[in-house]
Parts: C-alpha cells; structure tokens; sequence
C-alpha cells in the first residue's frame, strides 16, 4: 500500500522584501505520487508568477507521462533566469513516491534533508547526490519512508540564520538538528513542525531576515478515504438508499447543511446537536452527530472551504481554527479518496427567499470544488441524486 | 428558566443569526443565566429570519434588541 503524504510549507521574506508565495501542486498516476513544490526568489510579481508556472507546468508534464529527468530538463530550460543573481526566480522540487514506498526526491541546490523517523523517534541527515539533470546540477535523493515519518526540507536561509549577528556563522545544519531532536518528543503535525523552525529562524535573524527562508515538512501516512453528502436528494424515495450508503460506507463521513443533517438524524435514529460556538464569524457553528466525523452547515461552508483549499494551492498552510469550513477543508486533504453524493433537490425556503439574498450555486460550487480536488492529487467520485 | 433556540440555519445565518447569538454573550451575568441557549438548524420559516424559539414559541425576524425586550418580558413574568 502506497501512504499518502500531508505537505504543510511556510516562508519567511527577506527584510524589506515583499513574500512572494510558494506554489504547490500533487499529481497521482495509478499507484505514484507526485508533490511539485516551487519557492519564488527575492520580491515581485514575476517571481511570484513564475512559481506558480513552474508547479503547474511541471505538473501537467508530470501526469502525461514524463519522466522525472525529462520534466526537470523542460522545466529548467523553459524557465527565464535572473540576470542580476544568474538564479531561476523559482525552485523546483519534485518528490515522488512509489507504491513500495520509495521516495525520489530531486531539488535545486539546497541543504540537505532532515528525517524523522516515526518507530525510532530518531532524526537524520539525507545528503543528496550531486547530479546534472537537464544540464544542471540538482540534489538527488533516494530512500525509503515508513508511516508516520517526517521529511523536513529547508531553503538556504534558515541554516544562514544567526550569521554575524547572534551565532557567528549561523545555527547551521547541526543548530537545526539539535532543535530538532529536542523538539521530537513535543511536535507531530507537519504544520507545526514549519511553524515552529520558522520562529526560531526568525528570531536568530533578530526579526529581520537575511535571506528568503522556507521550510517544507511532508509527514507519510495511511490512505484515506472520505464520503462527503451534501443536499437531500430530489427524490424523496432515494433519502433511504443514501442514507445506508452513508452508514455503511468504511472511512470518513461528513454532512454539509442542515436539511440533509436532519434528513440523516432522522433516518437513522442519531441525535444532532448544533455547536454554539464561532470560531469565524463568517461559518455557521458545526454539529455533532454520532458515527459522523463532520456535520456542518452547507452552501457556505462549502464556499469558505473552497477558499481555504486555494489557499493550500498558493502555498498557504490552513490556519489551527476550527470553525465548519476549515475543519471540511482538513478533513478533504487529509483523504485520498473521496466520494462526494450530492442531492440537488431544491430547498423551497431557499427559494422563497431568493428575491432577497443570493444564494451561491450548489452545483457550481461543487463543479468548482472537484476541480481543486484534483490539483490536489484526490481521487474524486461524484453522485448526483 | 429561558429556554432559548437560535436558529443557526443558512438562510438565518445570513440575516444575522450570529449577531443575535453574540448579543446573548453580552448581557449582564444574572440575566445570562436564567437562559438555556441551544443552536437549531432550521425552524422551517426560512424566509422570515432570523428565528429563534423561546420556551416554544417561535419569534421572527428577530434582532438584538427586539430579543432582550422578550426576554425581559419573560425573565419579569418568571420573577412576578
Ligand atoms: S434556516 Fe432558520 S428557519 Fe430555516
């Protein structure tokens, strides 16, 4: 069995220098992953622009076909180049794993790898082979990952922080492990993992960074899959078929809106409590109900977990709120396979009230929400009742 | 006792059941605990909200300061 990989990256902009955004992008092929990840050089909009090229154009190469080297080659002589620094205003870092769990990793000049061993509690150094591919030399990396390992990847800055200020030649790669063999017992989640590497590099800048910094951390885990239902079907005969498909479907369950909650309550005899809390203003409150991971209230959840997810896409991590919509977004990139029944029937309150306020569009919402799936690297079923 | 459901529906939500909701985080301690406050999905009366029910009768429409003038009502009627 393949594991799946959760990817959480941060950056840290140079002083005075506006962040530009990192750019992220999976793909999946049969039983291999891919995760292309680019980091945008120094400020502005181009540098900006071209992370996000180079991710999507490596990408679509990627699930086409071509092989690792071959995309790199393209990448690498289709990209422009800074005149001023003789650099790509964007990296490119491919990691690809197989189904016997074999990761291939291949970056542009940078650090070596940190990983953390999950069973043994232990963190090591990988170095890369120096190798030319596509006429340039990049860091090539090949070993095997077991469930619940973390991959820690850093860009130049951070071993750099510190230099001639508080440490006279940085923490360097040795400061870095140290921090975070001590760290080992106290963090888990890949997101905290960046956060956290980034605060102290922060501070070792004394607040005003020398260089770019970005930390990426990559934590492999067991596949998942999610059913997600969302509207009561427009045939009220079918409410019985979709509600066993829900109760017996193995994995994760969510509901989004309220009618198809009640719907499901009341089908299969569970009681539905409604969360008073906010934790966003802007997300109708979640609700429990037993056997389900997730209830929440529909169009606007789905529409703010829509934004949230795009976020992801641009580099952004999801913020440690737990209000409906980033806990669906959670619960969507933490799966693997997702299996999305969407009734369509009409809610006529709704409709009474359309004169009044606009209500954004199921359809398209969902249309719009299996695209991002996709970019995601998820296989994405959908079921219209 | 007040026992008070808010309606948290997405029609509710969009005319301002959150506003009603944090209004009742804000009244002075003594009123706040006389009230039981539970969230609703729907009231099924969608098109007149904010709803919410109070011991089990159901308000529409309803805004900040309309809710603390009924539950003034009410909180005096339990205490005569
Ligand atoms: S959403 Fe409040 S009554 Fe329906």
């Amino acid at each position: 069995m393949r594991l799946a990989l959760d990817v959480s990256q941060g950056s840290l902009a140079k002083q005075g220098e506006e962040i530009c955004g990192d750019s992220l992008e999976i793909v999946r092929k049969n039983d291999e992953m891919m995760v292309v990840l680019s980091d945008g050089l120094g400020s502005g909009v181009k540098a900006g622009i071209l992370s996000t090229m180079t991710v999507k154009m490596a990408a679509k190469l990627l699930s086409r076909g071509l092989p690792l080297e071959e995309t790199v080659e393209t990448i690498n002589k289709t990209l422009p180049i800074c005149k001023v620094r003789g650099l790509a205003y964007a990296t490119l870092n491919i990691l690809y794993i197989n189904e016997k769990n074999e990761v291939r990793f291949i970056q542009d000049d940078a650090p070596p790898l940190i990983l953390i061993k999950h069973r043994s509690k232990q963190a090591i150094i990988l170095e890369g082979q120096k190798n030319i591919i596509g006429g340039k030399e990049m860091s090539d990396y090949q070993f095997g990952i077991d469930e619940g390992d973390i991959l820690i990847i850093v860009s130049d800055g951070v071993p750099h922080a510190g230099v001639g200020a508080i440490l006279e030649l940085g923490w360097g790669m040795q400061g870095l492990m140290k921090y975070v063999q001590k760290q080992l017992p106290s963090l888990d989640e890949p997101e905290e993992w960046v956060e956290e590497i980034l605060e102290v590099t922060r501070i070792l800048y004394s607040e005003e960074p020398g260089d770019d910094a970005t930390v990426v951390a990559i934590r492999a885990r067991k596949p998942r899959s999610l059913m997600l239902v969302s509207g009561p079907p427009k045939d009220q005969a079918k409410d019985e078929k979709l509600c066993k498909t829900f109760q017996s479907f193995e994995g994760r369950k969510v509901i989004c809106g309220g009618a198809t909650a009640n719907m499901v309550a009341k089908k299969l005899q569970r009681n539905l409590e409604t969360e008073l809390e906010y934790s966003d203003p802007s997300v109708p409150p979640t609700a429990k109900m037993e056997g389900v991971n997730l209830v929440t209230e529909g169009i606007l959840t789905i529409n703010k977990a829509i934004e949230r997810l795009k976020g992801v896409l641009g580099g952004e991590n999801l913020k440690p709120k737990d209000d409906g919509a980033t806990l669906l977004a959670k619960e969507l990139i933490q799966s693997e396979e997702i299996f999305l029944h969407i009734g369509t029937a009409i809610n006529p309150a709704h409709k009474a009230l359309a004169p009044a306020i606009t209500y954004p569009d199921r359809i398209q919402a969902f249309g719009e929400l299996v695209h991002l799936l996709e970019r995601l690297g998820k296989k994405v079923e959908i079921q219209w009742y | 006792m007040i026992y008070l459901e808010i309606c948290l529906g997405t029609a509710c939500h969009l005319m301002g059941s959150e506003e009603i909701f944090s209004s009742i985080e804000k009244l002075p301690p003594s009123v706040r605990e006389k009230i039981t406050v539970r969230g609703m999905h729907c009231l099924n009366a969608c098109d007149q909200g904010p709803n919410v029910r109070i011991n089990g009768k159901v308000y529409h429409r309803m805004t900040p300061e309309k809710l603390i003038e009924v539950i003034e009502e009410i909180g005096g009627e339990a205490d005569a």
